[in-house]
């Protein structure tokens, strides 16, 4: 299923630190952390590949933040609910849709926020806990690029006061952030991301269209990743 | 050094230029001391004297938040209103309780500042001017790449001289801004350098 050629994979079993890809990116395939892959397919199939990748983590004990501009945080709760369990004390959420579920699940996320959260809205920004205890930032839009910053570095304090010390990062995705900022911010964006994750030592994934694959901004942004795996 | 070549209007042997807007004069004065060996520095005694020394020369403001007449705020504001490209600090007397980055400062010293806390805060405000230049110029080579790749053939590549020293500065660069600001390990930096992507365009 996937085409993939990336030279930090190795077999998994050999080595300790090595974050697990087997469940959502091939057999026995491992990375090493402070790792970024670039994950090119639909939108819904490289959703539910990273989905899956962080819910493996969480399996281990491994935080996860999914970084949503195109889905609210309830419908990513709901689709790692279908997936199994998660835990809620390892998920935490960067919820930049603006409150719109575009393209999937559009049904009852609205009544869903209101049943299971508790609002503690500050300034601009909004944190919220969702089903006992997921961590929620809410950023006004995809193109709030610092307030994406600054909700991302709230969810790594939320896990680290959790004693959570490995954790992944899925984008989804990247295609939705491009129809608003230009490649050049989205380039960079993406490159300042990855390198707070390499030193951090945790597993980055981000998602991006395959519609982009043959664009000039593919062939741009692919250079802030490590790898680029194609679904 | 490889920035330096490559920007020649940036190599010009200067050091990097301070404002100190300060209404107390003995504060002012022990900054100017501290800094005057490493740093080319100014003095404004207040708000309006601050933004009338405003220019384009200026890399880092030191901005004292409560002075009689216009505050640090709104000198903040006017920097952000003429889109200077310069960094500033805030120095306050009591521990900010808001996030100073989301007001649009770049970093924030409490009174009283020490000697090494202004030196580190100075040469990391420098270094964020430095990473988004960096950052800049890699975007501009990669994008210039992409471009050669997707108007050439892999044979005409391979004979394009151009083509390699791109490759070879694109493999520098990316070594530069992986030692600049320890690769990004500070959640301030972090933050700052996503600001300053927007600032960009």
């Amino acid at each position: 299923m996937t085409t993939i050629s990336l030279r930090r994979f190795v077999i998994s079993e050999t080595i300790v630190n090595m974050y697990d890809l087997s469940g959502g990116l091939g057999e026995n395939s491992a990375v090493q952390p402070g790792t970024n892959i670039l994950i090119s397919g639909s939108d819904e199939t490289s959703r539910n590949c990273i989905l899956e990748t962080l819910a493996d983590g969480m399996q281990n004990g491994e935080g996860a933040v999914v970084v949503t501009t195109d889905s609210s945080a309830t419908a990513i709760l709901e689709a790692l609910e279908q997936r199994g369990a998660f835990d809620s004390q390892l998920l935490t959420i960067v919820d930049c849709s603006g409150g719109e579920t575009r393209d999937w699940k559009a049904a009852d996320t609205d009544t869903a926020t209101d049943d299971r959260s508790t609002a503690d809205t500050t300034g601009t920004d909004e944190r919220t806990t969702l089903a006992d205890g997921v961590f929620v930032y809410r950023a006004a839009a995809p193109t709030e690029l610092t307030a994406i910053g600054v909700g991302v570095v709230e969810c790594f304090d939320q896990l680290s006061q959790r004693g959570v010390d490995r954790c992944r990062v899925g984008l989804l995705s990247l295609s939705t952030m491009l129809e608003q900022r230009n490649e050049s911010e989205i380039f960079k964006f993406s490159h300042v991301v990855s390198s707070r994750l390499d030193s951090a030592g945790f597993l980055g994934l981000f998602a991006i269209n395959d519609d982009e694959a043959d664009t000039h901004s593919y062939q741009i942004i692919r250079e802030a990743f490590d790898e680029t795996v194609e679904l | 050094m490889y920035i330096e070549a490559e920007y020649p209007e940036q190599m010009a042997d200067s050091d990097p230029v301070l404002l100190i807007v300060e209404d107390e004069p003995d504060v002012a004065e022990t900054y100017y001391l501290w800094l005057e060996s490493s740093y080319e520095v100014r003095t404004a005694q207040n708000g309006d004297e601050g933004i009338e020394q405003l220019d384009e020369t200026i890399d880092v403001v030191l901005l004292d938040r409560m002075m009689p007449g216009l505050s640090g705020d709104e000198v903040l504001a006017e920097i952000r209103t003429q889109e200077l490209d310069c960094r500033v600090a805030m120095v306050t007397a009591v521990e900010p309780d808001f996030d100073i980055l989301e007001m649009g400062f770049d970093a924030y010293l409490s009174k009283p500042v020490k000697s090494d806390e202004l030196q580190n805060t100075v040469s990391n405000l420098l270094e964020r001017s430095q990473y988004d230049a960096l950052l800049q110029e890699y975007y501009a080579l990669v994008e210039k790449r992409a471009t050669l790749e997707a108007t050439k053939n892999q044979a005409e590549l391979d004979g394009h001289e151009e083509y390699a020293e791109l490759r070879d500065r694109i493999e520098r660069l990316r070594g530069e801004l992986s030692e600049t600001l320890g690769g990004i390990q500070d959640d301030d930096d972090f933050i700052a350098t996503i600001r300053d992507i927007g600032d960009d365009s």
